[in-house]
């Protein structure tokens, strides 16, 4: 077959650079939103450094030091070069850089959601198409309940008897933690993708274990958006299916499966990939529930703990790392959408 | 008729599959083919239910019924639908009124004329591409090696009909049912494609079944008409004897046509306490 004339590099730069330039304007607002937030928020980083007790000398020159006396859009210009230099501020509760701290514990809460998200999109489109391939019968029913289960009962509960019964009971998953003990202070972990690490470190005991400590969190992260992908995905393959484009295909002699799969399904890749990008964005949320459950390290664990101490950079920092990461997710599926469609290319 | 007919109707009837028992369309007995035949009406009069009953097409929330439905001799309404889809599109293939909507958006032509060869025919993908490319060729689409990778919504009215046409064709199909196969178009090229559709369905043997609710066009296309006036058959001729019909749904139908002769009069009303349904 001859190379697709669709493919206009022209147009295809054009609508990158728009959906670029879009995505620079987000994150210019984000910056200033954080900075704000960080700028008026109640908790006094000076106070916090010298205690109640200190005089109001020790107060002025804490203030100063920290720069807190300064003109707002100054500190903002700060804050941005601090920002340009990966220099996200020192967390007050552990006296380290918030970016180092970030560093360490943002790829574990990338990768557990990541793998959440293929879990469940996989299975939520399959159950979608079995769904729509049989709707009203009790397959679909069946699905039905399973979606429903998944994304109302409570993530911490669901985690709680998960690991009661198939870590404590019957032994068949790993508990809490992403590795045994035996390799958690003997692997090295430059990436902080447990999987990934496990896997070069070249013991085999590591990886399988890496794997065991993974899949509770990950099903029952997948499980909780697994029902809003199937459900919003069975409704978008049904209402294709009273087009006119789907008569023509059975004209033609396709069967209800070919038609699914061949006709339906492409024509739902647009509210799809929305749907799974909103699921992502829920898992990244989900997932401070889920680590917190399983004592994994990882963003979501990081942000509750600085809430609790009141780290204000360590809190704004992990803020702005989600926010970045929403933004992008939003920016890539709008940009996926527009390139998977023949008619918007 | 002295020939065989190709497909035979009794009876058949459209009903909702759930609610009142009065049918939508029907019972209707009639017969097509060999050659062109008209099935006209005005809008809502059940062209396009029968059309959807004869190939087993109809939405789920409505059901047909028939006493006999023989296809070459052959009984179709005992068929199990494994049994339709291996007709549809080999034997009985349909062209549909508007290409904007019937066509894939998503899919390329070329993998849409394609799949209907490909549905029916066990053939190796080099022959397909043959066959496609010159099924293309046949409709008149130009160029049909580069058409091949271009999607539905680049294509004029008149192209997306003649890619439905080539889906209809790529398979030799006894009868062709052609569902208001102009509506769609301008009439420049209503004509242009009514003429190929006609001239094909001629070289290669195939019965026609057109739909419209065009008389006039109908009778200058095919040989006998069926006239449908709220879901049941009102009257069935020769097209070159409309002039001299009977049934006065069809008389009215026929002579309600505004030309440079009824300049300045009134055009005949027609008067539905005069219907006396047949079949």
């Amino acid at each position: 077959m001859p190379a697709p004339r669709w493919f206009n590099a022209n147009t295809a730069w054009r609508m990158l650079g728009s959906s670029a330039l879009s995505l620079v304007l987000t994150l210019a607002g984000l910056l200033a939103v954080t900075f704000v937030m960080s700028a008026f928020s109640p908790i006094d980083p000076a106070l916090q450094q010298v205690g109640d007790h200190a005089s109001a000398a020790t107060y002025a020159q804490a203030r100063h030091a920290l720069g807190l006396d300064a003109p707002l859009p100054l500190r903002f210009a700060h804050y941005l070069i601090g920002l340009c230099h990966g220099d996200l501020g020192i967390s007050t509760a552990t006296g380290q850089a918030v970016a180092g701290e970030l560093r360490e514990v943002f790829p574990a809460t990338l990768e557990l959601s990541t793998i959440a998200l293929l879990i469940s999109a996989i299975a939520g489109v399959g159950l979608a198409l079995l769904s729509a391939r049989w709707p009203g019968s009790w397959v679909d029913s069946a699905i039905r309940v399973i979606s429903l289960l998944g994304s109302s009962v409570p993530i911490f509960w669901l985690g709680l008897v998960a690991l009661a019964l198939f870590y404590a009971h019957w032994h068949w998953a790993g508990g809490p933690g992403r590795l045994d003990d035996a390799y958690e202070y003997t692997i090295d972990m430059p990436t902080g993708l447990v999987l990934l690490d496990s896997w070069r470190s070249g013991m085999p005991g590591a990886f399988a274990s890496a794997i065991r400590h993974m899949l509770l969190p990950a099903l029952l992260l997948a499980s909780y958006v697994l029902g809003s992908i199937a459900r919003l995905t069975r409704t978008s393959l049904l209402g294709e299916l009273h087009q006119e484009y789907v008569t023509l295909a059975r004209a033609k002699g396709a069967g209800p499966g070919g038609i699914l799969l061949r006709h339906v399904l492409p024509n739902c890749l647009g509210p799809m990939l929305t749907v799974i990008a909103l699921a992502y964005t829920n898992l990244l949320q989900g997932a401070v529930l889920t680590e917190t459950v399983f004592a994994r390290p990882g963003l979501g664990r990081y942000l509750t703990n600085a809430l609790f101490y009141g780290d204000v950079p360590a809190i704004l920092g992990a803020t702005l790392v989600l926010g970045i990461v929403f933004i992008l997710i939003n920016g890539v599926t709008d940009m996926l959408v527009r390139l998977l469609d023949p008619r918007l290319r | 008729m002295a020939e065989h007919p190709l497909l035979r109707v009794e009876q058949l009837e459209v009903r909702r599959r759930h609610g009142d028992a009065t049918p939508l369309v029907g019972p209707l007995s009639f017969e097509i083919g060999p050659g062109a035949t008209g099935l006209v009406g005005e809008s809502g009069s059940g062209k396009s239910l029968t059309v959807r009953a004869l190939l087993q097409l109809l939405p789920p929330s409505l059901q047909s019924h028939s006493r006999c439905m023989q296809f070459d001799g052959h009984e179709l309404s005992t068929l199990r639908e494994r049994q339709w889809q291996a007709l549809r599109g080999a034997d009985m293939a349909l062209v549909m009124q508007d290409p904007r909507h019937a066509l894939n958006p998503r899919l390329s032509i070329g993998t849409q004329i394609d799949e209907a060869l490909r549905l029916h025919a066990r053939l190796p993908r080099a022959e397909r591409r043959e066959r496609v490319l010159a099924a293309m060729h046949e409709v008149g689409l130009p160029q049909p090696r580069q058409l091949w990778t271009h999607y539905p919504h680049q294509l004029s009215g008149g192209m997306g009909q003649r890619v439905m046409l080539a889906i209809a064709l790529i398979n030799r199909p006894r009868l062709l049912i052609a569902d208001e196969p102009t509506s769609a178009l301008d009439t420049h090229l209503r004509d242009q494609v009514l003429e190929l559709m006609m001239h094909l369905a001629d070289a290669h043997g195939m019965s026609l079944l057109l739909i419209s609710h065009d008389l006039p066009l109908v009778a200058r296309h095919c040989r006998d008409v069926l006239v449908m006036y709220r879901g049941r058959l009102v009257d069935r001729c020769a097209a070159a004897a409309l002039d001299t019909a009977t049934s006065p749904y069809t008389r009215a139908l026929w002579h309600c046509r505004p030309s440079g002769d009824t300049h300045g009069q009134l055009l005949p009303v027609f008067d539905p306490a005069q219907m006396d349904p047949v079949a």
